[in-house]
């Protein structure tokens, strides 16, 4: 009798362990600051339309700076160590290198409408769920050293910082830089990482956010407030909107005769066949129902990153 | 006289805040496409909070995926359609009526196993339940909630 309870409270304790939490984590790329890109001098400007921007230059800076790559190698294994799934920042800018000209201008076949930063298509290679921002200082007392750091965890689909964690960690002796980093960084990386996935599971639970813009094409004599069947085009695409976010949920930030601004759009992360999809397959949609019966307006879908769509009528 | 030995309860889950959200985890997957899971229900007493735990691993493999413990469940739910659950809430309130056709579809495996005490009037237990998945689907599919 005593063998069997025995036995019992064995295997219920094994059913417990099978049981821990090991959810589903979102994918990572670590890259280095802006700040730090500027300090360090790596940056390059590109044309955005005729006005000249200044954007880290990460090529460079994975070329040319062995800390910054022992610093990445560092926190990946960390993050790794921990599972999350990681993208590489140098194997995905040589992938973007092969697949992307260098002229950043995405132009309508009449004239340009919306441009792409380098960044931008960086993201748009990479997709990655988190972009995850490092800076470090490395302190010298003396003979002991030590390394102030701030982490920014940036959904890669809205750039709000979801996640962060900072920090100086205690001095010592020793000389290599991803030592001290990970002396540093170990007391704040689990409490980081919780941040990002309270986000990530919110994102299960209530959609992936995004923002969508709606503008027209001089070329068109039509505008948002053209009336359809009695009811004006924007009011027609906000019913859409309501109907095709998960609860509901998005915030029209701007809507006049010309453009309108949705922000806060939960879409849903796989569509009703069952398949995964993201802000450009949730816009296709919203293009489809522009695009027939009763508005049958011609438009043209453009995508900005991950997590930013515009969609032009009048032309494609 | 013989003294009888009672089950231990798991004594740390004794003390969890009763406004914590417990979640529905995965324990693996058996090769007739069920899912083993381990489910958490709150109610008066035992029997409603088994109950729950039932409809609650069935509403979360149905809506939202199962996205804790082992990797081998779909984190997939079965019905993608958006909002779903409002849009046919006439169909799962029948659906989930006690007693009606959502046993069929969900069986407990194991006594209930852990047991928290949110507040004086009501209880909550985690359950091992075995879902089959294969056959809710094609309900789904046979009531027309999928395509």
């Amino acid at each position: 009798m005593i063998k069997k309870l025995l036995l019992t409270i064995t295997i219920l304790c094994g059913f417990m362990t099978l049981a821990f939490s090991q959810a589903k984590k979102p994918t990572i790329m670590v890259v280095p600051s802006d700040l730090w890109c500027i300090t360090n001098g790596y940056i390059f400007e590109y044309d955005n339309q005729g006005t000249k921007v200044k954007i880290p230059n990460y090529k460079k800076a994975v070329q040319e700076s062995a800390d910054l790559m022992m610093v990445i190698s560092k926190i990946n294994e960390m993050m790794a160590e921990r599972g999350f799934p990681l993208k590489n920042l140098e194997s995905s800018l040589k992938t973007l290198e092969s697949e992307f000209a260098d002229n950043a201008m995405l132009t309508s076949k009449n004239g340009a409408a919306v441009s792409e930063s380098p960044i931008d298509k960086l993201r748009g290679v990479a997709k990655a769920d988190i972009w995850m921002q490092v800076t470090w200082i490395v302190n010298q007392v003396g003979p002991k050293r030590s390394v102030t750091f701030n982490l920014q965890g940036l959904d890669t689909y809205t750039d709000k910082q979801i996640a962060g964690a900072s920090g100086t960690g205690n001095q010592s002796f020793t000389v290599e830089l991803p030592i001290l980093l990970q002396e540093a960084v170990l007391a704040h990386l689990d409490n980081f990482n919780a941040q990002l996935q309270t986000h990530f599971n919110d994102m299960f639970e209530n959609g992936r956010e995004i923002i969508v813009r709606i503008k027209k094409f001089d070329s068109w004599d039509g505008d948002i407030e053209k009336e359809f069947g009695g009811k004006e085009l924007g009011a027609s695409i906000e019913d859409w909107m309501k109907a095709n976010t998960v609860k509901g949920r998005f915030n029209t930030s701007d809507a006049t005769a010309n453009m309108m601004l949705f922000e806060q759009v939960r879409i849903p992360l796989y569509d009703a066949s069952g398949n995964a999809t993201d802000a450009r397959g949730f816009c296709k949609g919203l293009q489809k129902y522009i695009s027939s019966v009763p508005f049958n307006v011609t438009n043209k879908l453009m995508m900005k990153g991950l997590g930013q769509a515009t969609i032009v009528l009048g032309e494609k | 006289m013989q003294k009888k030995m009672t089950m231990p309860i798991n004594e740390p889950h004794n003390f969890v805040d009763g406004n914590y959200t417990l979640k529905t985890e995965c324990l693996g997957v058996n090769g007739d496409g069920s899912q083993t899971l381990k489910a958490w229900g709150n109610g008066r007493n035992r029997y409603e909070a088994v109950e729950q735990a039932k409809k609650n691993a069935l509403r979360d493999v149905l809506f939202k995926g199962i996205l804790n413990g082992k990797s081998d469940c779909d984190p997939k739910p079965i019905v993608t359609e958006v909002n779903a659950q409002v849009k046919y809430e006439p169909y799962f309130t029948n659906f989930f009526i006690e007693g009606s056709d959502y046993q069929l579809y969900v069986q407990q495996i194991e006594n209930p196993l852990e047991r928290v005490y949110p507040d004086r009037s009501t209880v909550t237990y985690s359950v091992i339940l075995k879902v089959l998945k294969s056959e809710l689907k094609q309900r789904m599919i046979t009531d027309g909630i999928l395509q």
